[in-house]
């Protein structure tokens, strides 16, 4: 067996790699099999790793291996400046998941930009501007109008994967990029937004495993983007609200979604029809209101609060109800998705129709392609089948994971 | 010598010259590996591992003697060159070199 190979690795670009991933030395050195004492000397190059240990790193990190022998760190600035505000989440000490999570993310946006460029297509621009000071029906409407699905096509759809598909396509087609992003606690963020122009982009959580509540997410997100527009909020790094005042933006921003997927008027009509008096919604009666507009119970619940027709402490016991229904159910079973559902899921149409028409125009090498897509080569034509027949035509469940 | 990258290999059999169709070129470049007149460093086998067609990934373990270790004077070469031609290196890029699918 030959001898390993030392790796010539500038040690501070192994420090730079590890800490812009937002690793201690204890779990890489962990994954690479060896003490961490081990890997703070090659930090400090005491001693070298060899070659396939750098490259596991570089896997590790999610770095091109080149990088370790650049002469010095590259410049990056912090995540912090692109990402909406999370509750909970401190800008700068952002867990290693959702650190690449948000990478993946802006490359994704990134190379989105460079290929319009390059196939001298045209930015569809993000026009719509959300105020805090407006009504949230009255907003919601806008938005919805902006989204342009109809109330009968929402309540035509055949299951809640359907409205998803739907929804997420009426948000592309208003210049946001939307991703998914997997390996996140849910603790930690059900979704996210870049608050970046044009073309900003929302990362939905694909441990999200009920359609209906990605779609609550997805319009979320939108709603801080809309409101980012107008500079209403601003990138984590640069928001100044203290805890309180940021609740009443993730409040406001919950009501204005709830009410694009719920619109005053519709529900209006569905509670004359059912009659049901204030504070005597039970779990049977709030799905069955919240099946006929593919959102989750919980969704539907936020929504007839905001009506009027829960109290907030009537609310309060609803919620409790549905906690204990929840926990009578059998943990969803994952099915098996193909990659290139995978890569549709994660990637988005928009971003993907993209990269195929680079592709095909010499505009990209096939390694790219894959690269960007995260798809192996032999798996393109059945990309090039699912992309042919749209959105509405699959029956997957797209996890992106 | 020619130095052969990923891209070559994904343009020549996974999408313009399959070997069915092309045995000619197949039986050259074989020819000009056991010459040592052509090589890729042993991560271009690597990223055909992740990105390529079976066919492919069968055929470059099949001939493994093209793919050549990072010794230390190929690294300083590639340092020198990365130094030279900043540009080269995406470095916010994420390289994912075992993809999930």
């Amino acid at each position: 067996m030959a001898a390993p190979i030392p790796a010539l690795v500038n040690p501070n670009l192994l420090t730079w790699a590890r800490e812009q991933s937002g690793y201690a030395p204890g779990p890489v050195a962990k994954r690479l099999n060896v003490k961490p004492e081990r890997l703070l000397a090659w930090e400090r190059g005491e001693v070298k790793p060899t070659v396939h240990q750098a490259q596991a790193l570089a896997r590790f990190y999610h770095r091109p291996f080149g990088v370790f022998f650049l002469p010095q760190p590259p410049t990056i600035p912090p995540l912090a400046t692109e990402y909406r505000r999370l509750p909970g989440v401190t800008p700068g000490v952002e867990s290693p998941e959702l650190r690449l999570a948000l990478r993946m993310m802006s490359l994704r946006r990134e190379i989105m930009l460079e290929l319009i460029d390059e196939m001298d297509e045209t930015t569809i621009q993000f026009t719509a501007q959300a105020h805090l000071g407006e009504s949230p029906q009255e907003l919601a409407r806008r938005l919805r109008e902006l989204l342009g699905v109809s109330v009968q096509e929402q309540l035509d759809w055949r299951d809640e994967w359907q409205a998803w598909r739907r929804w997420r396509e009426a948000v592309e087609s208003v210049g946001i990029l939307v991703f998914q992003f997997p390996k996140v606690s849910l603790n930690q963020a059900r979704g996210v937004s870049l608050l970046r122009f044009p073309m900003p982009a929302i990362g939905i959580n694909s441990k999200e495993s009920a359609p209906g509540a990605r779609i609550f997410t997805l319009l979320h997100e939108f709603t801080h983007i809309a409101l980012a527009a107008a500079n209403e909020e601003r990138a984590a790094l640069n928001e100044s609200r203290n805890d309180a005042e940021w609740s009443n933006v993730e409040r406001f921003a919950e009501e204005v979604a709830s009410s694009i997927l719920i619109p005053e008027d519709v529900l209006q009509n569905f509670l004359r029809r059912m009659s049901v008096a204030r504070d005597t919604w039970d779990v049977p009666l709030v799905r069955s209101l919240a099946v006929k507009f593919r959102v989750t119970p919980l969704a539907m619940a936020t929504r007839l609060r905001s009506a009027g027709q829960l109290s907030w402490h009537g609310y309060r016991d609803w919620r409790e109800s549905w906690s204990q229904y929840v926990a009578t159910l059998n943990p969803a079973k994952g099915g098996f998705a193909h990659p290139v559902d995978k890569t549709l899921g994660r990637a988005g149409r928009t971003f993907t129709q993209l990269v195929i028409e680079a592709l095909d125009a010499n505009r990209i090498t096939a390694v790219q392609a894959c690269r960007y897509l995260d798809l192996r080569f032999d798996h393109f034509e059945k990309l090039r089948s699912n992309l042919r027949e749209g959105p509405s035509a699959g029956q997957i469940q797209d996890d992106g994971d | 010598m020619y130095s052969l990258d990923t891209s070559f290999f994904m343009d020549w059999q996974a999408r313009y010259y399959p070997l069915d169709l092309f045995p000619t070129l197949e039986r050259n470049l074989v020819g000009m590996i056991a010459a040592g007149t052509c090589g890729a460093v042993e991560l271009v086998k690597e990223e055909i591992d992740t990105v390529g067609t079976p066919g492919l990934r069968t055929w470059a373990s099949s001939h493994s003697g093209l793919f050549l270790p990072m010794t230390p004077a190929v690294q300083i070469e590639a340092a020198a060159i990365e130094a030279s031609y900043p540009e080269l290196m995406d470095t916010t890029g994420l390289t994912n070199p075992r993809m999930r699918t």
